[in-house]
C-alpha cells in the first residue's frame, strides 16, 4: 500500500495496536496473538512499524535480544528457539537489527561468513551450505551482505549472469533453471540484481509486461502468472518489482530492505544505489 | 458479499467431514475447559475460523497453558495440524510431548510421511522430521522416503535439502551418483539433481583435473537430449572453475556444438569465457555480438557488457 501511496486507506492505529499485541515477553513476534515468537513474523512486525514510524510502541531491547540470541557459533541464525537454520533467517536478523540500529549485538563477520558458505558453484545461494541455488534464498544472502556492506565480496558478474538467466522467453522470471516463471521472482531476482547494480541485464519491457499480464482485471490483485488467481503475496512482489524498475506512479523501494526509500530516509539509512 | 460466500464454501469443504467428532463430544476430554482465542478489544481483520478450527485451537491453547503432556494433548496437536499444518507451535509442542511420553519415533516418522503427501512443501513438517532423526540418530529408510517424495515432485526443494542433510550427517554418499543418474535419465532438466551431484562430488572427491574431466564428460553426455537446458552447461562451468586452459576438450566440444546446435546459446556462451581467458579477444567479442543480436537476445545488455569489458581489457594490454 505504501508503494502505491495508499497507506492512508488503512487504519494505522488499529494495525499498530494489533502488531504490538503480538510481541511476546521474549521480545519476538508471533504470527498472531498468543502464537510463539519466530523471526518470520518479527520481520513483518519490524517492517510495518518502521513504515508507520511506531518503533517506540514496542519493547525494543527485548526485541534486539530475541534476534541476536538466535545467532549460532558458525554465524548462522535459527528461526526460533527450536533451531531451524536457513539463510532466510540470516537475512531477517541482519535486516531487522540494521533497521533498529543494533547490528553491534551480533557477530557480523561470522554472519557474513556463514552466508558466503552457502554460495554455490554457479555463484548463487541456497538455504544451507550445499543446497541448490534458488532465487529466493539468493535475495536473502545478497540482501544480507549488502546491508552488512560486504556485497563487494561477491563475483557480481557471475552472480548477475545466473540471475539474468532466470528470464524466460515470455519475459517472466523463474527461481531455478528449468522451472516456471512466477511474479514473485520479479522481486527476488530483480532486487538481487539491483544490489549488485546489474538490474539493466534484465529485459525490462518484457518483465513489466509479464507482471501486468498477471494482474487480475476484475479484482485488481496480481497472481503468480497470467490467468491465475491473485493473492496478497504476489501482489506485493509484483508491485515491488515494478517499483524497483522505476515504474511511474509507484514510490521507490529499496532492494536490500524491501521497504520504501521514504522509510529508510526517516531512519537515516542510505538506500542502495543502482542503475535502472 | 461474494468473498464471504466463497469463504464459507471453502470452510465447509475443508472442515466438515462427516466422520469428525467434535472434541467436546469425546469422553477423554470431558474435564477440559477449552481456552478461546483473545483477539484483544480491537481485532484488525478478524479471521472467520470454522467451528472445527476454533475448537481444536481452543483445546490446544488450554493444554499449552497447563503444559499438559499427555496422550490426549498429543491427539490435539494432530487435530490442529490437520486444520493448519503450518502451526509451528503445534509442531514444537508435539515434539515435547513425544519426548516426554517416550513415544515410538519411528511411528511418528510414518505419520509425518503420511502428512507429507498433503503438505510436501511445508517447512515445519520437514524440520519436524529432521528433529526426530537428530534425536533417534537413525537414518534408516530416509533415502528411500525422499526418493518416493521426489517421484511426486522431482524438484521439491525441501526434499532435496533433507536428503542432503541425511547424506552428509550419516555419511551415506555411496548410492547418490547412481540416484542422480537415474533421475537425470528420467528428466535431464532436473537442476536439483545436478546440484546434488556437485554436492556429492565436493564431499567425496578431490578437485583434480582428472576427476573434474570425468564430470565434464558426464555433463556433455546429457547435452544432446536437451541442448537448451542450462544445467549441464552450468555444471561444466562449475567444474572448470575458470581454469579453461586445463580442459582443452571443452573448447573442442563447444566448437563442434556451434555447428550441430546452431541456435543454442550455451556452447557460444562458454566459448566467450574460453576465448576471454585465452586472450582471443576478437573471437570473444564476435560471439558476444552473435549472442546479443541473435542467440540470446533477451540478455543483450549482458552480452554488451561482456563485449565492452573484453575490449576494454584488451586495450589496457596493448
Amino acid at each position: 500500500m505504501e508503494l502505491m501511496n495508499g497507506l492512508d486507506e488503512m487504519d494505522k492505529q488499529k494495525v499498530i495496536e494489533w502488531i504490538v499485541s503480538c510481541q511476546l515477553p521474549s521480545g519476538g513476534f508471533g504470527g498472531n496473538i498468543g502464537h510463539d515468537a519466530h523471526l518470520l513474523y518479527t520481520m513483518s512486525a519490524v517492517q510495518v512499524l518502521c513504515m508507520y514510524d511506531a518503533m517506540d510502541r514496542i519493547n525494543k531491547e527485548n526485541l534486539v535480544t530475541f534476534i541476536s540470541s538466535l545467532q549460532k557459533e558458525d554465524g548462522s541464525f535459527a528461526g526460533d528457539e527450536w533451531g531451524e537454520i536457513d539463510t532466510r533467517f540470516s537475512y531477517i536478523a541482519i535486516s531487522c537489527l540494521s533497521l533498529l540500529g543494533r547490528l553491534d549485538t551480533i557477530n557480523t563477520d561470522k554472519a557474513a561468513e556463514f552466508v558466503l558458505s552457502c554460495k554455490n558453484f554457479d555463484g548463487a545461494f541456497g538455504c544451507v551450505p550445499g543446497a541448490e541455488s534458488h532465487a529466493g534464498q539468493t535475495f536473502c544472502c545478497v540482501g544480507a551482505l549488502t546491508i552488512l556492506g560486504k556485497v563487494d565480496l561477491l563475483d557480481k558478474d557471475l552472480l548477475g549472469w545466473w540471475l539474468c538467466e532466470r528470464q524466460v522467453p515470455s519475459g517472466g522470471l523463474n527461481g531455478r533453471p528449468e522451472k516456471l516463471p512466477d511474479v514473485c521472482y520479479s522481486w527476488w531476482v530483480v532486487s538481487s540484481l539491483a544490489c549488485i547494480d546489474r538490474l539493466i541485464w534484465i529485459d525490462r519491457e518484457k518483465l513489466i509486461n509479464f507482471i501486468l499480464e498477471s494482474q487480475d482485471p476484475e479484482g485488481g490483485g496480481i497472481a503468480d502468472r497470467p490467468d491465475d488467481l491473485p493473492d496478497v503475496f504476489h501482489t506485493f512482489f509484483g508491485v515491488a518489482g515494478l517499483s524497483l524498475m522505476g515504474m511511474e506512479g509507484l514510490s521507490p523501494v529499496d532492494p536490500a530492505y524491501a521497504v520504501s526509500i521514504n522509510t529508510l530516509n526517516k531512519l537515516g539509512i542510505k538506500p542502495v544505489q543502482y542503475r535502472k | 458479499g461474494i468473498n464471504a460466500e466463497y469463504g464459507n464454501l471453502l470452510k465447509r469443504k475443508l472442515h466438515m467431514g462427516g466422520d469428525w467428532i467434535p472434541i467436546s463430544k469425546r469422553p477423554e476430554f470431558a474435564d477440559v475447559e477449552p481456552l478461546p482465542q483473545d483477539d484483544g478489544p480491537n481485532p484488525v481483520c478478524p479471521i472467520a475460523y470454522s467451528a472445527r478450527f476454533s475448537e481444536v485451537m481452543d483445546y490446544l491453547r488450554r493444554f499449552l497453558q497447563t503444559n499438559e503432556k499427555s496422550e490426549r494433548a498429543l491427539t490435539i496437536t494432530r487435530e490442529v495440524l490437520e486444520v493448519n499444518a503450518a502451526n509451528y507451535t503445534a509442531w514444537y509442542f508435539r515434539r515435547l510431548i513425544l519426548y516426554a511420553l517416550n513415544k515410538d519415533l519411528k511411528e511418528e516418522l510414518n505419520m509425518v510421511g503420511e502428512m507429507a503427501a498433503e503438505n510436501p512443501k511445508n517447512y515445519q513438517l520437514w524440520y519436524h522430521r529432521k528433529a526426530l532423526i537428530e534425536r533417534t540418530k537413525d537414518p534408516t529408510g530416509e533415502l528411500d522416503f525422499t526418493a518416493e517424495q521426489l517421484k511426486e515432485d522431482s524438484k521439491n526443494y525441501h526434499v532435496w535439502a533433507h536428503r542432503q542433510w541425511i547424506v552428509e550427517t550419516f555419511k551415506l554418499f555411496e548410492r547418490e551418483n547412481e540416484f542422480v543418474d537415474k533421475l537425470l535419465h528420467e528428466d535431464v532438466r532436473n537442476n536439483s539433481a545436478w546440484n546434488h551431484r556437485f554436492f556429492v562430488f565436493q564431499r567425496t572427491q578431490e578437485f583434480t583435473v582428472e576427476n573434474r574431466s570425468n564430470e565434464i564428460e558426464y555433463a556433455f553426455s546429457f547435452v544432446k537430449k536437451a541442448p537448451n537446458n542450462p544445467s549441464p552447461w552450468n555444471y561444466i562451468r562449475g567444474m572448470v572453475n575458470d581454469e579453461w586452459e586445463k580442459f582443452p576438450q571443452v573448447k573442442d566440444k563447444c566448437l563442434g556444438f556451434i555447428s550441430t546446435l546452431p541456435s543454442c546459446p550455451h556452447p557460444a556462451s562458454i566459448l566467450v569465457d574460453i576465448y576471454e581467458k585465452l586472450g582471443e579477444n576478437e573471437k570473444a567479442t564476435q560471439l558476444c555480438s552473435k549472442l546479443g543480436d541473435n542467440l540470446d537476445n533477451i540478455r543483450r545488455k549482458y552480452w554488451q557488457y561482456r563485449s565492452d569489458l573484453i575490449t576494454q581489457k584488451s586495450k589496457t594490454h596493448q
